[in-house]
């Protein structure tokens, strides 16, 4: 025999009605005997189940869980080594590369500073606060040749 | 009444919390612990949910390591979130084997017949209580779930549709067909 209001029991063993729904199921339970019943099952088949053995731990489960222990750790110390390896590697790697870079620049930098070679120059008109200031055979030739050229 | 202390705690030991904090940072003196006050509970759990005793140390095993890892809020008791990360496991082990057969104990100490055989019969078992594994035995691996969350954990409709991830209305259902197939297999063996 059921009750349509057995489906509240359930909820109403569990804790789970609100204080008005609760109060109202507890009114239906003075006077619905089914139900009344099912509370009482519910009742003894928690007992029967929270006291119900578990099963025995088998032999050798907590020497297992130990290596299990072990192999965590184990596991850790070997992540933590791939990442500094890892780590190492990507230093090495960006000096290798970054290193002939640096020295390519600075070897660029040095030749875009440097006195032009005398083919460079010796057809060009030094200034002329170079012609007394310099030494440089070519441009003392220049000078002569521009000298030459303008007398003509 | 004050809650019975764990083994350890009287003498200074310390409480669960403290200890899987140190066991997370590497401390095996206090993951020994903690294995020695929660594994035999665990592994009964984990029999009862999976009816099998290899499948059942597996899942104790996976269960501890999780818990190294950390995410323990204090919600609840170390024990409940144990349980808990136990049962989402089982939930797991179960996906991804298509045909699942409960299969006999494969240890020594459990030799048993197959499970799910015959019906109870209080009888003939007045002297030998059932275990919590030969009950659940019966009821499919879902309504085992919210049988072992409510009825061992206490947890609330709330709490255990989220441990399990699915709405309050399953749980509720899932709980009202395990206990009725439970109610009517163990008639006999309630307290009148």
């Amino acid at each position: 025999m059921t009750c349509d209001q057995s489906d509240q029991v359930q909820a109403y063993y569990d804790g789970e009605l609100p204080a008005e729904r609760r109060a109202v199921v507890e009114a239906h339970l003075r006077q619905c005997e089914p139900c009344r019943v099912q509370l009482a099952q519910l009742r003894g088949l928690s007992g029967l189940l929270q006291s119900a053995p578990l099963r025995a731990l088998p032999a050798g489960a907590m020497q297992r869980l130990d290596q299990a222990w072990e192999a965590v750790q184990e596991r850790a110390v070997l992540r933590i080594s791939s990442w500094l390896t890892a780590a190492a590697a990507a230093v090495l790697i960006g000096a290798l590369i970054w290193i002939p870079m640096q020295n390519r620049h600075a070897s660029e930098l040095a030749s875009s500073q440097r006195e032009p070679d005398v083919w460079q120059t010796v057809a060009v008109m030094p200034a002329p606060e170079q012609r007394e200031e310099s030494g440089d055979q070519g441009i003392v030739l220049a000078q002569w040749m521009a000298d030459e050229l303008s007398v003509r | 009444m004050a809650a019975p202390a764990a083994p350890g705690e009287a003498l200074g030991v310390p409480d669960d919390i403290e200890l899987l904090r140190q066991a997370g940072q590497g401390n095996h003196g206090a993951f020994r612990i903690l294995v020695e006050r929660h594994a035999t509970y665990l592994w009964g759990v984990a029999h009862a949910l999976t009816a099998n005793a290899h499948d059942a140390e597996d899942l104790v095993q996976e269960t501890f390591i999780a818990a190294l890892k950390g995410g323990f809020r204090g919600e609840a008791s170390v024990r409940t979130w144990l349980v808990k990360i136990l049962v989402r496991r089982a939930g797991m082990l179960r996906r991804t084997r298509w045909h699942r057969m409960p299969r006999v104990a494969l240890d020594q100490a459990h030799e048993q017949e197959p499970a799910g055989g015959g019906e109870p019969n209080p009888a003939a078992t007045t002297e030998a209580r059932l275990d919590l594994s030969e009950m659940l035995d019966s009821l499919s691996p879902e309504h085992r779930q919210v049988i072992v969350l409510r009825e061992l954990q206490g947890l609330s409709y709330e709490q255990i549709a989220d441990a399990l991830g699915v709405p309050r209305g399953t749980v509720e259902s899932r709980l009202h067909r395990a206990r009725e197939q439970l109610r009517t297999r163990y008639e006999g063996y309630m307290e009148k």
